[in-house]
């Protein structure tokens, strides 16, 4: 049953997209013509033998999607004006606007929450990004030790966050090896980094975690972007040899270019994981997110893990929350889809 | 490749088969009943710190004294805690499903079972089958007093419900307090501080000074070590201090309510609730908390350490270790295993007591009009008075005699209380009776065995614990910890404060950290805001250094706290779990 | 590609290749210094260790990585306790069944849209490709509470039907690799009248096998250590990775259980290295995507 609903309701829709996308002459011929000749007309009999088998193959993914994922948002938007006991508040967007200009149930102040969630996606996306295309390049041109090289920089993913995130606490605590090397070069740290470690002096906390992030990025173990690489035809990097053309050369007007659509679907991607990138702050603060360390996306998990174990009972807050800060970015991200999509085109070889 | 793609398809292929099966066999594990013969009863126990060698016994003793009876009794102990939410469910599954007569639990709290389930239909009413009837000895026969009788009233109020009933049985009791490395201390030539003024010099003696062998701090021996984090360690001794000061203060702090003139109980209004926290009793515990808390002072990772980090700092001869640290006394129990070298290098011994109640009894204004010094002179010498458990008249006899000063008789007793105080865990240590059990004679013989001396004893050694029916000193340990830390509870002063939710009313869950709106965690706060005002990192003294940093400290604190809670009435209710 | 051959590159590339190299070396010092101190530490007593993490062990107990497999254990909210074995029978399904039923989804969802025309096929790829790429935030609650109702915390279904979406970065990367696939032989096949299933398992899937293992494995890698789905949503049926959240809440009542912690952390790692170790080849060269334009 839900299949058919399914297919009605796309299939309107259908309607309207293709009259805009495709040619416009058919729109007038459609108008006068009933469905199923709509049918005959754009899809040839081989292919409507063929509805039955494609319909069954994205029923189930389909219906997944309809109820943990349409379902879910919506109920979500629902949740955002809803009180405790069902009736309808705005007092869940008040207890936004309170953790914005002063703290929330944690006792963290929300824009320090986006504001770090920013400036480690800006970091992430814009500089090692950047920086990882040039690495990942490298390492598929097969430089001595590649293939070790990366199956070491895979080891952080293979362990798990659980794992890497405590070991790599015990590194920047005050009994690490950085603070011994800091110690032994003579290099000043603050007293409170000293005494406790630099995930615990406000100044230092938050950078420590970028670096963290920094240094998981900025070597190439994008499995896409090496993928891609290794695509590339290796007559045009023979023949730009035979050239004589520079490491630069080979890179950016080879390479790059040549895999250009899948950086701008990394890209696209990225975009919208600007309040999802919360890099395991849960994990490196246990569950704290202190001394300036909490994003977006600490929040949200943490707010879902409390709900989970009942400590906090108000659905209504993290869904408002998650409501404004969709309404706020969607229009960038839109904007950013679209001039990538442009990029895209442009580009394409 | 070709041929580890076909590998990696037939592993996956291999696995998924096992994953279905397996995945579908997870939906059908189901914890099966516990079969037990008929006369039998079957004790679940949480295998915490105490060990269960001392429930092997009193089973031995029991099934001896009921030879005739045949009773039998079979111990199930699961490797890990019985949390809240086992013990609730077992519960909920009722007896004739799970087949469990006795559960001894730590931290499953008589409201959590009311609150998850419905309580009375949960567990059985203890009050006529045990705390009525009298306590059994090791050869079945009935002591003099009932068990009621033996318990401390304070106890027995968080055992008992609104309606009277009793549902919880207390089986055990401990209390927080302070952590000595005695070696370390010795080291300095220094001695077990009574007042926190005591304290504070040793904290200086030790981080400024050198010990016997020249050694500085940066030997690396630190006065003060605590938990990161939430810790409960750190916030009991905070508890304590408030309830040494002003024990109507505390109860009205959590309660939310204040005692009227004939001593009826008067909900505070909500003006009267938004300035709880302007007290000179408040002000007072956060001039020592931050003056106790300093950053400078603390051992390296105080503010990122684990309870094990911690006790670890304590023990043993680490770099960056610490001669000082609140926790309690089941913190031998805990370090046993990975420290048994160093166990008789620790003691035990309660909470200072403040140094502000000698300034109030005995201070400027009063009828002694004592200096500063003098007056926590005089209270560290009716606190040693106390240790010695002596009575009220003795305790006045000596202070007449070896100090020249007329004691008053309530002056005298004030002090004995704040030593006597402490914040204690019994009400967390609770056992239940699951509802419907068809042994409830054997069950309730069993638990008031568990109520006599005898089996005190048994606690007393075989556990290093305190039962609350009969407080024993433990004098043939071998550790002096142990023998210490049950003076703590032996003596005639002792009585406890908790936080923890019963029946007496006290604020759901609520605690310092939850309580506080400045600071999602007050010892950090408090370490960060005052560090390096008196001390500076390299173990010295600041010239120009001025205690008044500490009291300013303190007055920020409250003053903050108090504009926080008024500006935000409602959603402070809501931070702190009232509404 | 060629190896590379230096002999043919210019003097300052060289430069640049050595630079990298060291740059290359560095970082994997700095990425395998976590590791080696795992397992310097797991050799310790506790004392040992909290006395100073940095030092070799004086007598390295090689014991505690037996001590694994007998003390390491979480506890369920049934109060169940689950040893190694049972957590990693946990993480087995776990993983299988997630992998299995999500790499499907993606890949039946794939397959529909890349190699069928029918009403509908054009709005489902936008919708697909919009649920990617828009940032809904905050719907976890929504969720939990979504699985409450239908009773899906702490019930295995939960990995079943919640974490199957067919929606996912696995079908941006499937959908380019079915458009690549030449139809063909799919086409003929059609022609002699053969049926789309057997289309699809005879001629299809061996052609795409390579990318679904890589995604597949890829997939694995993510779902063995992840904890949050056994934090949140099966506390009854604890993973490895959760296991590990929790297993330091019990320090007490194990002599020396935050070095047996790292000699866990050190074995529970080894499977999914070597696993990729011997896969990685397969997953660099498979997993990739174009654009996203239909």
């Amino acid at each position: 049953m839900e299949e058919n609903k399914i297919t009605a309701q796309e299939s309107e829709e259908e309607i309207v997209l293709d009259s805009n996308c495709e040619i416009k002459k058919e729109t007038n011929s459609k108008k006068s013509s009933g469905f199923s000749a709509y049918i005959k007309k754009n899809y040839s009999q081989l292919e409507r033998k063929d509805f039955l088998f494609a319909y069954l193959l994205v029923l189930f993914p389909v219906a997944q999607f309809l109820v943990f994922w349409v379902y879910v948002n919506a109920s979500s938007i629902a949740l955002a004006f809803q009180n405790d006991l069902g009736g309808f508040t705005l007092n869940n967007f008040k207890t936004v606007y309170t953790a914005f200009v002063d703290k929330d149930m944690f006792g963290i102040n929300l824009g320090e929450s986006l504001r770090n969630s920013f400036i480690l996606w800006i970091i992430g996306e814009g500089i090692i990004f950047p920086v990882g295309l040039i690495t990942t390049y490298v390492l598929t041109r097969k430089i001595i030790g590649h293939y070790i090289f990366r199956l070491i920089y895979i080891i952080p993913s293979l362990m798990g966050a659980i794992i890497w995130t405590l070991l790599v606490r015990q590194m920047v605590d005050y009994s690490g090896p950085i603070m011994a090397i800091c110690n032994a070069m003579g290099i000043k740290v603050s007293d409170l980094a000293y005494r406790n470690g630099f995930l615990k002096d406000p100044n230092t906390a938050f950078p420590t975690l970028v670096i963290i992030r920094s240094i998981m990025g900025i070597v190439g173990n994008n499995a896409v972007l090496t993928g891609a690489y290794t695509r590339v035809p290796t007559e045009l990097f023979e023949s730009a040899e035979l050239d004589g053309a520079s490491f630069g050369t080979e890179l950016f007007a080879i390479a790059i270019p040549c895999i250009w659509s899948t950086i701008c679907t990394l890209l696209t991607f990225a975009l919208c994981s600007v309040f999802t990138c919360d890099y395991n702050v849960y994990l490196f603060t246990e569950g704290m997110g202190d001394n300036g360390t909490s994003t977006i996306g600490f929040q949200l998990f943490k707010l879902t893990y409390e709900l989970s174990k009942g400590t906090v009972k108000s659905y209504g807050y993290p869904a408002a929350l998650g409501l404004v800060l969709t309404v706020f970015t969607l229009p960038i991200v839109l904007v950013g889809k679209w001039a990538l999509e442009k990029m895209s085109e442009n580009v394409e070889v | 490749m070709k041929k580890s793609t076909k590998v990696a398809t037939f592993l996956l292929s291999a696995i998924f088969a096992f994953g279905s099966v397996s995945s579908l066999a997870a939906c059908g594990v189901a914890g099966g009943k516990v079969e037990s013969a008929e006369n039998e009863i079957v004790v679940k126990v949480r295998k915490a710190g105490f060990g269960t060698d001392w429930l092997y016994t009193l089973k031995n003793k029991f099934e001896a004294a009921y030879k005739n009876e045949g009773y039998k009794v079979k111990i199930l102990t699961p490797d890990n805690n019985i949390k809240d939410d086992v013990v609730v469910k077992e519960l909920a599954l009722g007896y004739k499903n799970v087949g469990v007569d006795l559960y001894i639990t730590s931290g499953v709290l008589p409201d959590h079972v009311g609150v998850n389930g419905d309580y009375g239909e949960l567990v059985e009413d203890l009050a006529d089958t045990v705390y009525s009837q009298k306590a059994i000895n090791y050869n079945g026969e009935e002591e003099s007093q009932t068990v009621t009788e033996k318990l401390d009233p304070e106890i027995l109020r968080y055992m008992t419900d609104a309606e009277g009933k009793q549902y919880a049985y207390c089986w055990a009791q401990t209390s927080g307090g302070l952590v000595v490395n005695t070696v370390k201390l010795e080291q300095y030539g220094l001695e077990i501080p009574k007042t926190t003024n005591e304290m504070f010099e040793c904290f200086e003696a030790i981080y400024c000074g050198n010990d016997k062998m020249g050694n500085s701090i940066k030997s690396g021996t630190y006065p003060i070590t605590y938990v990161s984090g939430q810790n409960g360690y750190t916030l009991t001794f905070l508890h304590a201090l408030l309830a040494q000061y002003d024990r109507d203060y505390f109860d009205t702090l959590w309660s939310f309510q204040k005692k009227g003139e004939n001593g009826e109980v008067i909900q505070l209004s909500d003006a009267e609730c938004q300035e709880v926290y302007n007290d000179q009793t408040m002000y007072e515990m956060l001039k020592v908390a931050y003056r106790t808390f300093d950053m400078t002072i603390a051992a390296p990772g105080s503010q990122s350490q684990t309870v094990d980090q911690a006790q670890a700092k304590i023990m043993g001869n680490n770099r960056n270790g610490a001669v000082f640290m609140f926790n309690g006394d089941w913190m031998l129990n805990e370090v046993k295993l990975n420290y048994r070298n160093y166990l008789h290098n620790i003691d035990f011994v309660n909470y200072p007591v403040m140094s502000a109640v000698g300034t109030k009894l005995f201070g400027a204004g009063t009828s002694y009009n004592l200096s500063e010094e003098a007056c926590d002179d005089l209270l560290s010498f009716v606190i040693d008075c106390v240790d010695e458990n002596m009575d009220i008249d003795a305790i006045i006899e000596k202070v007449k005699t070896d100090k020249d000063i007329t004691l008053a008789e309530a002056d005298a007793k004030e002090v004995a209380r704040a030593r006597g105080l402490t914040y204690a865990r019994g009400p967390e240590h609770v056992a239940y009776v699951t509802k419907g059990t068809t042994k409830m004679d054997i069950v309730s013989k069993f638990l008031r065995m568990m109520s006599s001396d005898d089996y005190a004893e048994t606690f007393n050694v075989q556990g290093n614990g305190a039962s609350p029916y009969c407080a024993l000193e433990n004098t043939t340990s071998e550790y002096k910890f142990v023998r210490n830390a049950s003076k703590v509870t032996a003596n005639r002063y002792f009585s406890f404060v908790s936080t923890i939710t019963g029946a007496r009313g006290y604020r759901g869950q609520l605690n310092f950290q939850r309580f506080f709106t400045t600071s999602s965690h007050l010892p950090f706060d408090i370490a960060s805001n005052s560090r390096a005002t008196i001390y500076t990192m390299n173990g010295t003294k600041k010239e120009d250094a001025d205690l008044q940093v500490y009291a300013d400290a303190a007055t920020t604190f409250q003053a903050n706290e108090v504009a926080n809670i008024i500006k935000n009435w409602d959603s402070w209710l809501q931070n702190a779990g009232l509404k | 590609m060629d190896k590379l051959k230096f002999k043919h590159t210019p003097a300052i590339d060289k430069v640049i290749y050595i630079a990298f190299f060291v740059l290359f070396a560095i970082f994997a010092v700095v990425y395998l210094y976590p590791l080696v101190w795992a397992i310097i530490n797991s050799l310790k007593s506790m004392e040992e260790y909290s006395n100073d993490g940095l030092a070799l062990p004086k007598n390295p107990l090689f014991y505690h990585y037996v001590q694994v497999f007998t003390s390491f254990r979480s506890t369920g909210i049934d109060g169940t306790t689950y040893g190694y074995f049972a957590m990693l029978l946990n993480s087995l399904w776990i993983l299988v069944v997630n992998v299995t039923v999500n790499v499907c989804s993606s890949a039946m969802l794939a397959y529909a849209l890349a190699k069928f025309r029918f009403p509908g096929s054009k709005v489902l790829y936008a919708v697909v490709i919009f649920a990617n790429t828009i940032p809904i935030i905050g719907a976890g609650p929504a969720a939990y509470k979504l699985a409450m109702s239908l009773n899906l915390v702490n019930n295995p279904a939960t990995i079943w039907l919640m974490w199957a979406s067919g929606f996912d970065f696995a079908f941006i990367v499937l959908y380019g690799y079915f458009k690549g696939v030449s139809s063909s032989y799919s086409e003929s096949a059609k022609m002699d009248g053969a049926n789309n299933l057997v289309i699809l398992f005879k001629i299809v899937l061996p052609q795409v096998i390579p990318c679904l293992v890589a995604i597949a494995i890829t997939q694995a890698i993510n779902v063995w250590n992840n904890y949050s789905v056994c934090m949140v949503y099966l506390r009854d049926y604890p993973n490895l990775a959760y296991g590990m959240y929790t297993f330091k809440a019990d320090a007490f009542l194990e002599k020396d259980s935050t070095p047996i912690y790292f000699a866990a952390a050190v074995v529970s790692c080894i499977p999914v290295i070597v696993l990729y170790a011997c896969t990685q080849e397969l997953i660099l060269t498979n997993m990739t995507t174009g654009g996203l334009k239909g």
